[in-house]
């Protein structure tokens, strides 16, 4: 029987973020040893890490040769080093394991709008033979973050009992600061062909970032839907440093279109993307960000899988509901709309495409000629000139985040909730529509 | 030997994380945080210190085997370079090491505080206490960065 560890793996469990790259140190056939830093040591059980097999043929070589190695890992919050005897068991080239640690890396590259940089070729499962904490000045642990179940359970019901989509998108940026601490969150969700993401709501960044998309499989928010696996990045600083030094050049590209950006912090240090999955199906993703380094842990990784899981399975029960808009005044505004993208200007600035542009122009075509101001959605549904899909259209998404992006762009052009599945279209001034046939300027 | 040059020895004496690599004689490996690594005059040697509660197990590596690894990393910008050779501990210290040791402390800590480490992290990476230092003649040195180039000889 194996006697238990000194310290075990499971209550150091920042050791293993990859916060602090590690260092190993592998003994060759000439009895030379060779140091070099991992950028992360993933615990995999209570006796096995994983090291990811990148750039370093020497390591390899001489673990295939001398089984044994020692990684020093260091607690982040707190500094404290423990070293780690492992003996090394095998490699896996696929697989769950590997997938994690290679979505994982590929984070890294995507962010830095890069592909390639730090490709995988293996995982080494190693045995941990004895873990042991190095003597040190202030030898208190890391608090460990608890998850109340309670407020969960609490959320979980906010949740079943939301009315619509507003309301458990409200719900779920509330949840994100009162169960994870994290102030700053959005939510995208998937467009009708599962190809595209858009932000719809959001809570703590400079700018609301309503409307901005991202391909699925671009940028860390992309690569997490295409994936279906949740990414979190520890250390943004050192994770550019790491790309830039693997691939010695600098071109960031978060993957967002570059219309509207994404909503994001300027010094983000930490990232936590969460696919929302309902009956496999990829609802969106539930993104969070924080200014501090390690602000995301396992334990906030398990708790906003369940909470994505549950806004999921929220979203698609309230899925087909809702929403808002009228009118008069002095220089009358130009709304030019593109047909090629549906994308709407106002006065020639930018404002939304897609779908939610042409709806936003339907509405302002029936507004112009019946002088109309209330709508529903079931109408929206049926008008055949959207050319919304018949069984998911996002419709009431898309609607709240036309309403924030009038709200952000002017003050002229409100699109109003007035009841269950029915909104008004306010209109301040008199607006001038001209339709264009051509594609719209670049932007 | 290997010789140093200006360029090596300023990045090698900068805010560097410095890891030390060590074997017994069964094979079996040792890495602990090495601090003020300094180039020697005659450019082939390198001093480093380790902590004498903290790397009893090394030290006595060294002293066994005389073979020694050590990697300075920037925690900025990732460039790391390996130094291999063989070495032996020297009994005393001077004040002059001391503060050498110091010096390189700081520099650690601002480096890494770029990065998002809090500084009581960056100081409980080290005790206040003895200190032994190593001397090794540099046998081989290796481009140590993450990327393709990882693992060949300067």
């Amino acid at each position: 029987m194996t006697s238990p560890l000194q310290v075990a793996l499971e209550s150091i469990p920042t050791c293993f973020e990859g916060t602090i790259p590690s260092a190993i140190c592998t003994v060759g056939a000439d009895g030379a040893p060779n140091v070099t830093h991992l950028s992360v040591v993933h615990r995999v059980d209570e006796r096995h890490v994983a090291l990811s097999r990148q750039f370093f043929k020497k390591t390899e070589e001489n673990t295939s040769l001398n089984p044994l190695a020692q990684v020093e890992v260091v607690e982040p919050g707190t500094g404290r080093t423990f070293v780690l005897d492992l003996r090394y068991d095998h490699t896996e080239t696929s697989g769950d394991l590997f997938e994690r640690m290679r979505t994982r890396l590929d984070a890294v590259a995507a962010f830095e709008g890069m592909s390639n940089v730090f490709q995988l070729r293996g995982v080494d499962v190693c045995e941990v033979l004895e873990c042991a904490a190095l003597p040190c000045e202030f030898p208190a642990a890391e608090p460990v973050r608890g998850v109340s179940l309670e407020r969960l359970e609490a959320f979980s019901h906010q949740l079943a009992g939301s009315e619509d989509l507003e309301e458990v998108l409200r719900r779920t940026l509330d949840a994100c600061a009162e169960l994870l601490d994290c102030h700053h969150a959005y939510v995208m969700l998937a467009d009708e062909t599962a190809q595209r993401l858009y932000t719809v709501a959001s809570a703590g960044f400079p700018a609301s970032g309503a409307g901005s998309e991202v391909a699925v499989g671009t940028g860390i928010v992309g690569l997490a839907a295409q994936r279906r696996q949740t990414i979190r990045v520890t250390n943004m600083a050192r994770d550019l440093g790491y790309a830039h030094a693997a691939r010695g050049e600098f071109a960031e590209d978060r993957g967002g279109d570059d219309t509207i950006p994404l909503p994001s912090l300027p010094e983000r240090q930490s990232q936590l993307v969460t696919p929302m999955l309902a009956s496999r199906q990829l609802v969106g993703v539930l993104a969070l960000e924080s200014e501090s380094a390690g602000a995301f842990q396992a334990a906030d990784e398990c708790l906003a899988g369940i909470m994505a899981s549950q806004v999921a399975m929220a979203i698609a029960a309230v899925g087909n509901s809702t929403t808002p808009a009228a009118s008069a005044g002095v220089r009358p505004v130009q709304v030019k709309y593109y047909a090629d993208d549906e994308s709407v200007f106002l006065d020639n600035e930018y404002l939304i495409k897609g779908v939610a542009g042409g709806i936003l122009w339907r509405l302002l075509r029936i507004h112009e000629q019946e002088q109309r101001v209330d709508f529903s959605n079931r109408e929206m549904r049926l008008d055949a000139t959207l050319g919304l899909p018949d069984v998911k259209d996002n419709l009431e998404a898309r609607l709240i985040l036309l309403r924030k992006r009038l709200e952000e762009r002017c003050d002229y052009l409100r699109i109003e909730k007035t009841g269950r599945g029915r909104f008004r279209l306010e209109i301040t001034r008199p607006l001038e529509l001209v339709a264009v046939d051509a594609g719209p300027p670049s932007r | 030997m290997y010789r140093i040059d200006e360029a090596l020895q300023e990045f090698v004496e900068s805010g560097v994380a410095v890891i030390v690599g060590t074997a017994d004689a069964a094979g079996r490996p040792h890495v602990r945080l090495g601090w003020g690594p300094r180039v020697h005059p005659s450019r082939t040697r390198v001093s480093f210190f380790l902590e004498a509660e903290r790397a009893p197990v090394p030290l006595g590596d060294i002293a066994a085997t005389g073979q020694v690894a050590v990697t300075c990393s920037d925690p900025i910008t990732y460039r790391s370079v390996q130094l291999k050779g063989r070495g032996h501990a020297v009994p005393e210290i001077t004040a002059e090491d001391e503060a050498w040791v110091a010096r390189h402390r700081a520099a650690f800590i601002a480096a890494v505080a770029i990065v998002g480490d809090p500084p009581h992290a960056a100081r409980n990476r080290w005790i206040e206490g003895a200190l032994v230092r190593v001397d090794f003649d540099v046998e081989r040195a290796f481009n140590q960065t993450p990327g393709p180039g990882a693992g060949g000889p300067l």
